[in-house]
């Protein structure tokens, strides 16, 4: 990422305080959205999401194997973030692992649920097949091609294009004589089962710039930040969680604010984002 | 610059197909379309003469073929294919925008687009006080007070080192630092050198230069007559941010003009004041929003009116 001279950080921050960004936006706005689903041919599901000039691909394999023993009845999913190179140079190597980290932690805690499986966004139970025994697991894989700002949000979006795009395959299980028996899998190449994408959450990132906050931002916001947090919203306006990065303490005052206004600019972002998945998903057939 | 990845509905695909075959055809009309040549196509020659191959020509079992794609351009006996898309060729005496990486000593380096960093030198700028003199060693420790480091200049090319790297120079009142805008980068082959790369939009209040670079600064309009004035000057940075803050309208203005520059390089048309004047105005005419002006309504309009302009310009030829 490139510098900015003061003059320009002065036009910027200008900018946010008038509520006319560099390219036009208002602090409430996003930047146009693409969607693209079915781009990984081998995988379950997956789906590439352009914010702007920020590009991620998600990508969900379900396999079988076997629950764990707290948890018979419920599947597992785990999310994971890779940060390309094509990104940015720094991520060549090491350098991207402490972002990968940070987003898929962050990512997980919004879309997981608690260590019980509480409040997930993707029902666990309905991925057990036999409890104890045959269960899905879901490996979700992000990729970050380019970045430019927001990375957080993109990957919500191209995980929730992701999982309406996956088809589980039908399975038939045939028990074995015995309790103890692994049982036999049959796992079927016509049919498949939708996932329910209704209940998945999306995130919205607000980025703090001196006494205002800011929707999606680009990179050379987010260079001027003082403190961002990105808030993960469902489609009942319910908080699925709540990440705060940067220095900057925040009065709790304003932290309810955000949060409402997370929760308004987050509803037409859902419905702006189904829409563009219907059209990709029509388009894609 | 990053490409726009629009959706388009079915209609809108339908008419920029449109538009896009008529600039295509009309294109094909003119003379420049014989002389284009691809990769590996023969160029035709007049084997009698003593033809000079030049740049971007190869000679194979003695005819003259091109290595790249571009067109085919004779001077007197050279032959060479200029290509269509390529780096920046910086050329004595152009304009460019560029951006301080490095204070270093007498100088200072910029980037600008090109493979290599250029030099401006710290003999090659005017000095705050105005005055014409030798520069001394506190000169050089004050170099910082100037220009910093990420600092946006505009300067002129005044020739080239011997590594091929290019000097500056930024002696006039006209050059020197950038503020109270945003910059953009743009292909550098899309803005042509003309006589004038300096605009003054005054119905806008907002100054705008076409670097030849490829780097294009929008930014309030400043009085040039004023600027050695305001060098001098020590106000602190926070005063500074208040009393010169940019007024809504102008702001306006250049985000407006911004987008306009942003969806003409998308579209791949030559950046000129005038198209970017007639951009925004047609832009102002169909009120569209000045964010909407990137989405691809817009984008469609635009191709579609330059098809139209320029049909209407083969027709005036007939």
């Amino acid at each position: 990422m490139v510098g900015l001279s003061e003059g320009e950080k002065q036009f910027l921050r200008g900018g946010i305080e008038q509520n006319l960004r560099a390219d036009g936006r208002t602090r409430n706005q996003f930047r146009p959205i693409s969607v693209e689903t079915g781009v990984i041919p081998q995988a379950n599901g997956s789906a590439r999401v352009r914010l702007g000039a920020t590009e991620v691909i998600a990508s969900i394999k379900a396999e079988l194997g076997k629950p764990s023993i707290l948890h018979p009845d419920k599947g597992k999913v785990s999310i994971f973030v890779d940060c390309s190179p094509t990104a940015a140079p720094i991520y060549e190597g090491k350098g991207g692992e402490a972002l990968s980290m940070e987003l898929s932690v962050a990512l997980e805690r919004c879309l997981l649920g608690g260590k019980s499986g509480a409040g997930a966004a993707i029902d666990l139970s309905s991925l057990v097949l036999v409890e104890g025994k045959v269960c899905w697991d879901l490996y979700i894989d992000a990729l970050v091609v380019s970045s430019d700002g927001n990375l957080l949000d993109s990957l919500a979006a191209a995980i929730k294009a992701a999982l309406s795009n996956t088809g589980l395959p039908k399975v038939n299980v045939v028990l074995g004589a015995s309790p103890e028996e692994q049982p036999e899998v049959d796992v079927s190449d016509e049919e498949f089962l939708q996932f329910d994408t209704s209940a998945v959450p999306v995130i919205v990132t607000l980025t703090k710039v001196g006494k205002q906050y800011i929707v999606d931002a680009t990179s050379e916001e987010e260079s001027q930040m003082t403190s961002a947090v990105s808030v993960s919203v469902n489609r009942n306006g319910q908080i699925c969680g709540l990440t705060k990065r940067g220095g900057a303490g925040l009065d709790p005052s304003v932290i309810y604010d955000m949060v409402s206004v997370a929760k308004y600019v987050s509803q037409q972002f859902i419905s702006v984002l189904d829409s563009e998945v219907a059209a990709a998903e029509a388009s894609e057939e | 610059m990053r490409d726009l990845h629009l959706s388009l509905n079915q209609t809108q695909r339908v008419r920029l197909q449109a538009a896009l075959d008529q600039l295509e055809s009309d294109a094909s009309s003119t003379a420049a379309a014989a002389a284009s040549v691809t990769v590996a196509d023969t160029i035709p020659v007049n084997h009698e003469d003593n033809i000079l191959k030049g740049h971007g020509t190869s000679d194979l079992d003695g005819q003259v073929v091109a290595t790249l794609c571009g067109v085919v351009e004779r001077v007197n006996k050279l032959v060479y294919v200029r290509a269509l898309r390529s780096r920046y060729k910086p050329e004595v005496g152009d304009i460019i925008v560029g951006r301080v990486i490095e204070v270093a000593p007498k100088r200072w380096r910029l980037e600008i687009n090109f493979s290599q960093d250029a030099v401006l030198m710290l003999s090659s700028m005017n000095l705050p006080d105005g005055i014409q003199r030798r520069r001394t060693a506190v000169d050089e420790l004050n170099m910082r007070s100037i220009f910093i480091e990420n600092d946006v200049i505009c300067a002129e090319v005044r020739g080239f080192q011997h590594d091929g790297s290019l000097h500056l120079q930024a002696r006039s009142q006209k050059y020197g630092k950038l503020e109270k805008g945003q910059l953009l980068t743009v292909p550098p082959y899309l803005i042509k050198r003309r006589k004038q790369h300096f605009h003054h939009l005054e119905q806008y209040d907002v100054d705008l230069i076409l670097g030849c670079n490829g780097f294009v600064w929008v930014g309030q309009h400043v009085d040039t007559t004023t600027k050695e004035s305001t060098l001098l000057s020590d106000e602190p940075s926070d005063k500074e941010e208040t009393n010169n803050a940019v007024p809504p309208e102008t702001r306006r203005n250049i985000c407006r003009i911004a987008n306009a520059i942003r969806l003409l390089s998308v579209i791949g048309l030559t950046l000129s004041v005038e198209s970017v004047t007639e951009t925004v105005e047609e832009s102002v005419r169909a009120n569209v929003e000045i964010n909407e002006m990137l989405s691809a309504e817009f984008y469609v309009q635009t191709v579609e009116r330059e098809a139209q302009r320029r049909a209407s310009l083969v027709r005036k030829r007939r």
